[in-house]
């Protein structure tokens, strides 16, 4: 049975890796003509420098909406595993059952690397945030290093000032404060532009 | 030469995925193969140019924009899919405390 089932693994590999092949290994050349409309174009009609970021939030803006649904779909579905992950059938028995003590784990290095590199990240991740429009790939990678930062803070507990950033009620007030400010650019910005 | 090595780190990828048999590990491989189809788009698509799409001090033969602005939605994508996986997984380890397939499979049947 095993070794019937290695053989059909083998062939999959085999033919996944030719037919990959074939389409990797192949040398077209690559149109530039929606390169030269993007390069002549964008200014004009978006207004941004950068292109990719023209093209994510302005051209294909409901290509990253409907990505947004799939990034919060995702999410509700890892932290719905997560949180019943131990309410879920139990079929091992307690003899086998491991004592996760999460104490003996964590050793004092996380400790020290996390409270001297987390804040770090994060001011690296707000500068990204604020100046990556001028960068290549736009300033989504800021939050992608923000959310690491915070991730890293919330391993250890901290007794330094950058613990406030691990607790859940204070990133829930942040959460909610952003969430006014976007909701306030955005009035601000239709007033604008029905009164100026 | 590029696509050559783009190629092998997929392989890698692949070869994780289809023959390795712990599931951290063929998650790993699913972001590898990610990562080499990110690289194979990117190498790609700048062929035809020198500079970054950043229009200002008037730059002239930029890449083509439009496979990295995919690739930032595939990137997301690898994500959401990683972090699903791990989550199926840490359920699976928490149930049958393993991480082996054959393992799992005996434990399932049984």
């Amino acid at each position: 049975m095993r070794i019937i089932k290695k053989i059909i693994g083998f062939i999959t590999f085999t033919l996944a890796s030719l037919f990959i092949g074939i389409l990797m290994l192949t040398r077209i050349p690559w149109p530039t003509e929606l390169r030269d409309i993007y390069e002549t174009n964008t200014i004009q009609e978006t207004g941004a420098p950068n292109i990719v970021s023209a093209i994510y939030l302005g051209y294909r803006a409901y290509d990253t909406l409907g990505e947004t649904i799939v990034l919060f779909i995702a999410a509700m579905g890892t932290l719905y595993l997560l949180r019943h992950a131990q309410k879920s059938l139990f079929i091992a028995t307690d003899s086998t059952k491991e004592t996760l003590t999460y104490k003996t784990r964590r050793t004092s290095i996380i400790k020290v690397i996390v409270s001297k590199l987390g804040p770090a990240i994060i001011i690296f991740g707000m500068y990204i945030m604020a100046f990556g429009y001028r960068s290549p790939g736009g300033g989504f990678q800021g939050g992608s290093v923000l959310a690491s930062g915070i991730v890293i803070l919330s391993f250890v507990f901290i007794e330094n000032k950058s613990k406030y950033m691990a607790i859940t009620q204070m990133l829930k007030k942040i959460e909610v404060m952003v969430f006014i400010l976007l909701l306030v650019s955005f009035f601000l910005a239709c007033l604008q532009a029905l009164f100026f | 030469m590029n696509e050559l090595l783009i190629y092998l780190i997929f392989l890698t990828g692949l070869f994780a995925v289809v023959f390795i048999k712990n599931i951290i590990k063929k998650i790993f491989g699913l972001g590898i193969m990610n990562s080499a189809v990110v690289l194979l788009f990117i190498v790609r698509g700048a062929e035809i140019g020198e500079s970054a799409p950043i229009l200002e001090n008037t730059v002239y033969n930029v890449v083509d924009p439009i496979p990295q602005a995919l690739m930032l939605t595939a990137i997301v994508i690898s994500v959401c899919i990683t972090a699903l996986a791990l989550g199926l997984a840490y359920n699976l380890y928490l149930t049958y405390r393993t991480f082996d397939i054959d393992e799992l499979r005996d434990k399932i049947e049984s």
